[in-house]
């Protein structure tokens, strides 16, 4: 008789949460009868405090992703307000949940901030209809670039649009505001080269190379 | 292997029946590498690297390839160091989401003359563990399922101990010297082969990474061909050969050596390697690992299972060993798409 649970397919693995014994913690994704799609987080490891553990976690992608947690507290499952399917951004929400140490007091990220690169204040600005407008304060020179750049991040870290005939605004398909989702992408999309090569490295790991491949 | 009026099998039945191209109640799902993952290591907390290293953690994570995937052979040995471990290589032992390796820029031996099984060889820990998952696995199991041993060809160890490419300047500076190391190394692979018999595995896979990428089929020929060839001789159960990459410039010499499968890569085409070894050896594989296995999902799972089997491929599984970080899933589609075949054709 297996063990195993048919959670839907799992579209992002932490093979070893640091902060809990290195267990591997898994995120499933679901598609309802309804269409809507839910998301759950799961680890097969049996030590005590795994529960409490996974429970951080979706503590956290609720606060940081503005996701919502299943009404059933013993469900370890999360949904978007808009219940679509967003992949990359749950994703990307949850590998950042896994990166924050057990028991940090967390806060959602503001849709502002410092970029050291360009020594600009960095700012979104919602309006309206899912759609976001970068901006930049500082020179003209080289700003335009600069918030094209950023809002390419965007597009590339989380499945977003560009806003019609305009590179430095960006949209999710849904239509709707996703405010803390915004504010926690913005900074990996400030330098989305190391978060696509944290992401190489992750996935590189774990393969086993022929003796005449190994480094 | 279309349907064949055949009684209901045990799962090892089916693998020894597919090892032997006899008739099966269906084809066989195998895995004579690895299939562990990571999730279950903490299914049944046996984690690398210790898993690798102690016997008990080493069968109860093997274990779950047929209780909770349901494949119907059980491979204890994850990885390919085991042996090089025991004749001294420098090791680099990883951690749960990584293989571990030989630590190959510091080789242990220059010269042929320097090659020296040890006679520890079989009681140093990491060949006994393997001796001991086996004898706890067949303690387990009994008949039920397929036990898969492993031992390392002589090429793989000449890279493990010589360096790779020491190893392959030598093979052509001096193919006198290659041939009499080739002959020495391959004391190991016969000593730890016939001692995992006896421990009760119920076939053995022969891993020797003359692999399509540096190696060229005549190498094959010249080197390989015939010590394979006396390793059925020498090693008296159903061998698996295992090489990765493209080899079907090889195949040929390969369904030549009498070895009971050929454990192939996905670089070759099912169809087009069964019309090469036509029957003279069976097929073992050919699900693609980094591409499909472990980027993919289970819909793409099922095409490539079910082209091995339209193919008449004889036993199906990974290509390799499954990088750690598979999902559980996609590795659960292998044995349901079987029997979903086998339930259509």
């Amino acid at each position: 008789m297996t063990r195993i649970l048919d959670l839907g397919t799992r579209i992002e693995l932490v093979s070893m949460y640091p902060h809990f014994h290195d267990i591997s913690i898994a995120l499933y994704e679901r598609k309802l009868e309804n269409g809507d799609f839910e998301f759950q987080v799961h680890s097969y490891a049996g030590k005590e405090g795994v529960n409490e553990c996974l429970d951080y976690v979706i503590s956290a992608m609720v606060i940081l992703g503005g996701m919502i947690r299943s009404d059933n507290p013993e469900q370890k499952i999360v949904h978007f307000h808009c219940g679509l399917q967003h992949r990359k951004a749950c994703k990307r929400i949850f590998l950042e949940a896994c990166k924050i140490a057990l028991g940090t007091e967390i806060e959602s990220k503001k849709l502002s901030t410092f970029d050291k690169k360009t020594e600009r204040q960095i700012t979104l600005e919602y309006l309206g209809n899912g759609n976001y407008q970068v901006n930049a304060d500082g020179d003209e020179t080289g700003r335009n670039r600069r918030i094209s750049a950023i809002a390419g991040g965007f597009v590339k870290l989380a499945e977003m649009e560009y806003i019609d005939g305009n590179d430095t605004g960006i949209t999710f398909d849904c239509g709707n505001e996703h405010a803390s989702l915004i504010g926690l992408l913005l900074g990996r999309a400030l330098n989305v080269r190391a978060a696509i090569r944290e992401d190489d490295d992750s996935a590189g790991r774990g393969m086993l190379a022929a003796p005449s491949a190994q480094q | 292997m279309k349907n064949v009026p055949v009684q209901p099998m045990t799962s090892r039945e089916r693998v020894i029946a597919g090892l032997n191209r006899q008739p099966v109640d269906r084809t066989p799902v195998c895995n004579p590498t690895s299939v562990a993952t990571v999730e279950l290591m903490d299914l049944v907390d046996a984690h690398f690297p210790q898993a690798n290293r102690d016997p008990e953690m080493m069968a109860r994570l093997a274990a779950t390839g047929y209780t909770e995937l349901g494949f119907d052979s059980i491979m204890p040995v994850f990885s390919i160091i085991q042996e090089s471990s025991a004749l001294g290589c420098v090791m680099q032992w990883e951690q749960k989401d990584n293989w571990p390796t030989v630590r190959m820029r510091e080789p242990i031996w220059r010269d042929v003359d320097d090659i020296e099984i040890p006679g520890n060889f079989l009681t140093h820990p990491d060949t006994a563990c393997v001796l001991e998952a086996i004898k706890l696995l067949k303690k387990e199991f009994g008949d039920e399922v397929a036990v898969i041993g492993k031992t390392m060809g002589p090429w793989t160890l000449g890279y493990h101990c010589f360096g790779v490419e020491p190893f392959l300047l030598m093979s052509l500076d001096d193919p006198g010297k290659t041939k009499l190391a080739l002959e020495r190394m391959k004391e190991a692979t016969i000593q730890f082969g016939v001692a995992q018999i006896e421990a009760g595995a119920d076939a053995l896979t022969v891993p020797d990474h003359a692999t399509g990428d540096l190696v060229s089929g005549e190498y094959y020929d010249r080197y390989l061909k015939d010590m394979h060839a006396e390793f059925v001789d020498l090693i008296p159960c159903p061998l698996i050969l295992h090489i990765c990459g493209r080899t079907v410039d090889r195949m040929d010499s390969i369904a030549g050596t009498g070895m009971a499968a050929f454990h192939f890569d996905s670089k070759n085409k099912p169809q087009e390697s069964m019309d090469i070894v036509k029957e003279r050896i069976s097929l073992i594989g050919n699900i693609n690992n980094p591409e499909t296995l472990y980027a993919k999902e289970p819909d793409a799972v099922h095409a490539e299972v079910c082209a091995n089997l339209d193919a008449g491929v004889h036993m199906v599984g990974p290509e390799c060993a499954i990088p750690l970080q598979t999902s559980i899933e996609n590795l659960r589609e292998i044995p349901r798409t079987v029997r979903e075949w086998h339930a259509a054709n």
